[in-house]
């Protein structure tokens, strides 16, 4: 198994969540993990979160760099991912489920593959589950559900608290990672060409953009309760509380 | 003629609260298009007498038809997503393509929207706005800022040359009131393979706050050492939150905003307000009496000048 998968992780800024998910996957089964950023041509915070993530175990990682790539909208921009995923040859996808969480299912949708999203953490067990090997931990409204399914998927980790730790580095592995980035790490810089596409083909995927100079939009209010009590009530019946 | 469709959230056999919403806005922009108005209603299985209800429902508040979505695995989970509730969802679209599909925001509907929007080839506006000026439909980001389409891509819905999915938070938008009837229309899903296979569930409680009384909250959730932090993140008990708030609150003035949802920080799932600061307090403790377990709850407590 662990000869044929290979788990990539989508860095979206900061995206510490998912590269320890990511990172949690391929060391499970000893899977090469391959980083992969988009971004246009300031390429400092996209290396910087490439190296970061090379640091931590990364086997290689790649940095799609066109102008175009920052003016797309969510299914643009997963349609340049899925190019690059595919050209990499990678099935086992762990991307970050934050901002509009879109980016994963709509690559899960160019790709053909199931997508899970709100994950918290997931597991291979080939050898225990061999038809359904990843295992999955999934947060619902107000419950934890746990499911299992093909080892290639697309998993969209959901972001931490505020209030939640730093994620933890595991020290055996840090040096180990260090080592990949000194010596075997790599990061690689590929232009839309190298994964079979052009600006042709995505431009139409231009995110909308705020209009300027346009009357302003009113908004409602949000909903006012007069109680304490009647807020529970509507809680309780939008299922985010217990139902008596 | 446009077709708007809105998809209902059943939980616990109940149409959840921000679907009905979501419904009633969609009606006042269906009436403005011209559009027909469905609500997609997902059954586990083929409708019963007792499905006469929400399909009243439905009517009541604004809709001009009901089509009620069957397959088996509608029901296979606590909460629906793309894997479960995609192949229905999909198909309605197919035979009812939509200008606008629309759903109120939940953590079922962020797995799902976005994997459909991108079948659909559409815009998608996770918690998003959706309104009528001056004839012409306005669509805006979360932050309320009005969008408008590239030069070369306007069309003919509202300028917009896609399908927009859009997702709307719990509290934002009113119900509106329709006819005691409606046209009722089944579609089936085609057959397929299930992707996950769920092996369990069990309840957990967490708690989260966000916005400007956030890092008090945190220090005092710190120095209290109320909760129990693992891997998934912290869970706050009830006292713990007594405390947390009690610290973070008398600093500021005004009202609190209360927003509920995935807990996700800073992804605001909900609408809500309590009009003094006070109400703080009698809130927490009409959530302490929740215990032992509270889903995640996020309170963002921010200045409201009004």
């Amino acid at each position: 198994m662990s000869a044929v998968l290979r788990v990539a992780v989508l860095l979206d800024r900061e995206d510490d969540t998912a590269l320890s998910v990511a990172l949690a996957l391929s060391r499970s089964v000893g899977a090469e993990l391959v980083a992969i950023r988009a971004g246009g041509d300031v390429a400092a915070a996209d290396e910087a979160a490439l190296s970061r993530a090379l640091l931590l175990g990364a086997g290689r990682a790649v940095r799609l760099a066109d102008a175009i790539l920052v003016q797309l909208d969510y299914l643009g921009l997963a349609t340049a991912l899925a190019c690059t995923l595919r050209t990499l040859e990678c099935r086992l996808i762990v991307a970050g489920d934050r901002g509009q969480g879109a980016v994963g299912p709509a690559v899960a949708e160019r790709l053909d593959l199931p997508h899970l999203c709100g994950v918290m953490s997931a597991r291979l067990l080939p050898a225990e589950a061999p038809e359904n090997p990843l295992w999955v931990e999934r947060r619902l409204t107000d419950q934890v559900q746990h499911l299992s399914g093909p080892a290639q998927a697309v998993l969209c980790v959901t972001q931490r608290s505020l209030l939640a730790a730093p994620p933890k580095t595991d020290p055996s592995s840090e040096g180990q990672g260090q080592g990949q980035a000194q010596g075997q790490g790599t990061l690689l810089t590929w232009k839309l060409d190298d994964v079979g596409l052009s600006a042709a083909v995505l431009v139409h995927r231009r995110r909308l953009r705020v209009a300027e100079g346009v009357e302003p939009v009113s908004h409602p209010r949000p909903r006012c309760f007069d109680s304490a009590a009647a807020l529970v009530a509507r809680l309780r019946q939008d299922g985010l509380l217990p139902r008596r | 003629m446009a077709n708007v469709l809105v998809l209902l959230e059943l939980r616990h056999g109940a149409v959840l609260p921000v679907s009905l919403e979501a419904l009633g806005q969609a009606r006042r922009v269906a009436t403005s298009l011209g559009a027909t108005l469905y609500a997609l209603v997902p059954l586990p299985e083929a409708p019963t007498y007792g499905e006469d209800d929400i399909i009243a429902l439905c009517a009541r508040h604004g809709a001009d038809k009901v089509v009620l979505l069957t397959d088996d695995r509608l029901g296979s989970e606590g909460e629906m997503r793309y894997g479960t509730h995609g192949r229905a969802v999909l198909a309605a679209c197919e035979q009812l393509p939509p200008t606008l599909l629309i759903l109120g925001a939940s953590a079922g509907a962020r797995d799902l929207a976005p994997r459909v929007a991108a079948r659909l080839g559409a815009l998608y506006l996770p918690e998003g706005w959706v309104s009528m000026q001056a004839g012409q439909l306005v669509l805006c980001d979360r932050a309320g800022r009005p969008l408008t389409p590239n030069e070369d891509e306007e069309g003919a819905a509202g300028g917009l040359e896609h399908t927009a999915v859009i997702t709307v938070p719990p509290g934002r938008y009113q119900v509106a009131v329709g006819a005691d009837e409606a046209e009722m229309v089944i579609v089936a899903a085609p057959p397929g393979k299930p992707d996950f296979a769920e092996v369990g569930r069990v309840l957990s409680a967490a708690a989260y706050v966000v916005g400007e009384g956030a890092e008090a909250v945190r220090e005092a959730f710190v120095l209290s050492g109320a909760g129990d932090e693992d891997a998934a993140g912290p869970t706050l008990a009830p006292p713990g939150l007594v405390v947390a708030l009690d610290a973070a609150v008398p600093p500021l003035a005004g009202a609190i905003r209360v927003a509920a949802g995935e807990g996700a920080a800073g992804q605001v799932h909900a609408h809500y307000a309590l009009p003094m600061r006070e109400a703080a307090t009698a809130l927490v403790e009409a959530l302490s009496w929740q215990a032992p377990t509270i889903p995640e709850i996020t309170l963002e407590i921010a200045v409201d000048p009004t």
